[in-house]
């Protein structure tokens, strides 16, 4: 074949393709046009109702799910704190709050300690429905005026609310106490871990006899608290110990709050109790510190919501 | 395609560029839906004889005109952050006048789809106008179906529908350029 000729192919092929390519394009649009109209009009019409239907449901569904979710109040933790009058203190204390919708605390006051000012601070602590809110009152007994030293348990306050008048609410225990301190017993060390583990290492100034340690709460804490006591001898098992000038005690504590169950909304401070006597057989009361970390975990606070919204 | 069709389709475009636009100085948006409603209303108008989706459209165009005037006094949209405090009402508001945009925009593109069967569109822009459609009509109704599980919903999820919702914006766009797109062909 001659290069001419192959020349005359080539167009003709060319020709040939293009009108192909034409005719498959119109092939092509005819069947896009077809095939959008073809869906019969019968299921077309029952789309659009259903479809409807179901985005219906989907806004009860959730409007019905979020609502469940909120709490009627705002709901106080149970607090179970000690608090000194002889000194400068502070107690903290902490409130569920739904996080847009519903009624905020505006305000706090304790009845029997009306001089106890507390500042409401932003939530810090954030859940899906609820904020955790914390408020925090300074207080020191000797401040004018100065008060009867006579123990005192708070169980209520007043709060005040965003909307609607203000109600008495229970918040658990405020032990209010006056003590000086005078112990023989220096700290020299502490810690505690998000597990709810704790120590407390103190030294003795002076030769005294450990006769006695308890701790605040006790009553309520019997089985949520476990503690143990370890002298340079050893654990303690049995008491009164005696104790030389310098040597050392640690307190090994453990929290054990269950977390399924309202005992997880409790918050404590509290102390060990210690009661020993010196040489010249003086008796002290001494207090040592138990830290405690509350924390809440959104599965419990929804557990809460759901249960109800309210602590027994 | 006639001058006037290509006409049409070039102010549609620019009418749709309003709602999809919302630029704000202050409280004042400088795209006001409303002047792009009426811009659709009134190409909508030139062409209602053509085709019956088209008049339908005009009447939707008409309630989004009406709809979107309270929005020169205050804010429409609802922040996410603010999402479970807006009274339910606004919410209506919101998603009624998106259902009613979307509806309008559909039936404007199916009239235009129509009259392509009688014109010369070329087959790619036929089949763009076809799949986009089709995207846009399917995106929206997730949009609508999962739009009220934000309530409950982790923010996690929250992204994921502002994605989608960004996917709409997109496909309104290549809506808008083949408005633009038909104009220019002859």
């Amino acid at each position: 074949m001659g290069p001419a000729l192959r020349g005359k192919t080539s167009v003709g092929s060319y020709i040939i393709s293009s009108k192909v390519v034409n005719w498959v394009n119109e092939r092509g649009r005819e069947a896009l046009y077809i095939n959008s109209d073809s869906r019969p009009e019968k299921k077309k019409k029952y789309i659009l109702p259903i479809f409807l239907l179901i985005v219906t449901a989907s806004w009860a569904g959730n409007i019905w799910y979020y609502y469940s979710m909120q709490l009627d109040k705002p709901v106080f933790l149970k607090h179970y704190i000690t608090l000194n009058g002889n000194q400068d203190d502070w107690i903290e204390l902490s409130f569920l709050e739904n996080r847009r919708i519903g009624k905020k605390v505006t305000g706090i006051e304790l009845e029997k300690l009306p001089q106890l000012r507390f500042e409401i601070h932003p939530p810090n602590n954030d859940f899906k429905y609820q904020v955790m809110r914390k408020a925090y009152g300074f207080w020191n007994g000797e401040e004018n005026p100065p008060m009867e030293k006579e123990p005192l348990i708070i169980t209520e306050a007043t709060v005040y609310y965003s909307e609607g008048p203000p109600e008495k609410v229970p918040i658990g225990e405020i032990h209010v106490m006056w003590e000086r301190s005078e112990g023989l017993l220096e700290s020299i060390s502490s810690g505690g871990s998000s597990e709810g583990t704790g120590q407390y290492t103190v030294i003795a100034e002076e030769a005294i006899t450990l006769e006695q340690v308890d701790y605040s709460f006790s009553d309520r804490l019997n089985s949520k608290f476990e503690f143990s006591v370890v002298s340079p001898n050893g654990p303690v098992t049995e008491m009164p110990i005696q104790l030389d000038a310098g040597d050392t005690l640690i307190f090994d504590y453990a929290w054990k709050i269950p977390s399924d169950t309202a005992t997880a909304f409790e918050v404590y401070r509290t102390n060990f109790l210690l009661t020993y006597t010196t040489g010249d057989g003086e008796i002290i009361h001494d207090r040592i510190p138990i830290s405690f970390n509350h924390y809440l975990s959104e599965n419990q606070v929804n557990w809460f919501v759901r249960s109800g919204g309210e602590l027994p | 395609m006639s001058p006037s069709l290509r006409s049409v389709c070039r102010r549609l475009g620019w009418g749709l560029v309003f709602p999809l636009l919302d630029f704000r100085l202050g409280s004042f948006d400088i795209f006001p839906d409303f002047v792009g409603y009426l811009i659709i209303l009134l190409a909508l108008n030139h062409i209602r004889a053509m085709d019956s989706h088209f008049r339908y459209a005009g009447w939707l165009a008409l309630v989004l005109l009406l709809l979107s005037l309270p929005q020169l006094i205050f804010k429409s949209s609802i922040d996410v952050e603010q999402f479970a405090v807006a009274p339910l009402g606004m919410h209506a508001y919101v998603q009624a006048t998106a259902i009613l945009h979307v509806w309008c925009v559909i039936l404007i593109f199916r009239g235009l789809y129509r009259i392509g069967k009688a014109t010369t569109i070329p087959p790619g822009l036929a089949a763009a106008v076809d799949s986009s459609t089709k995207l846009y009509m399917a995106l929206f109704a997730i949009q609508l179906l999962f739009y009220p599980f934000m309530l409950n919903m982790e923010d996690s999820v929250v992204l994921v529908l502002q994605l989608s919702s960004l996917f709409i914006l997109f496909i309104e766009l290549l809506l808008i350029r083949v408005l633009f797109r038909l104009s220019l062909i002859v």
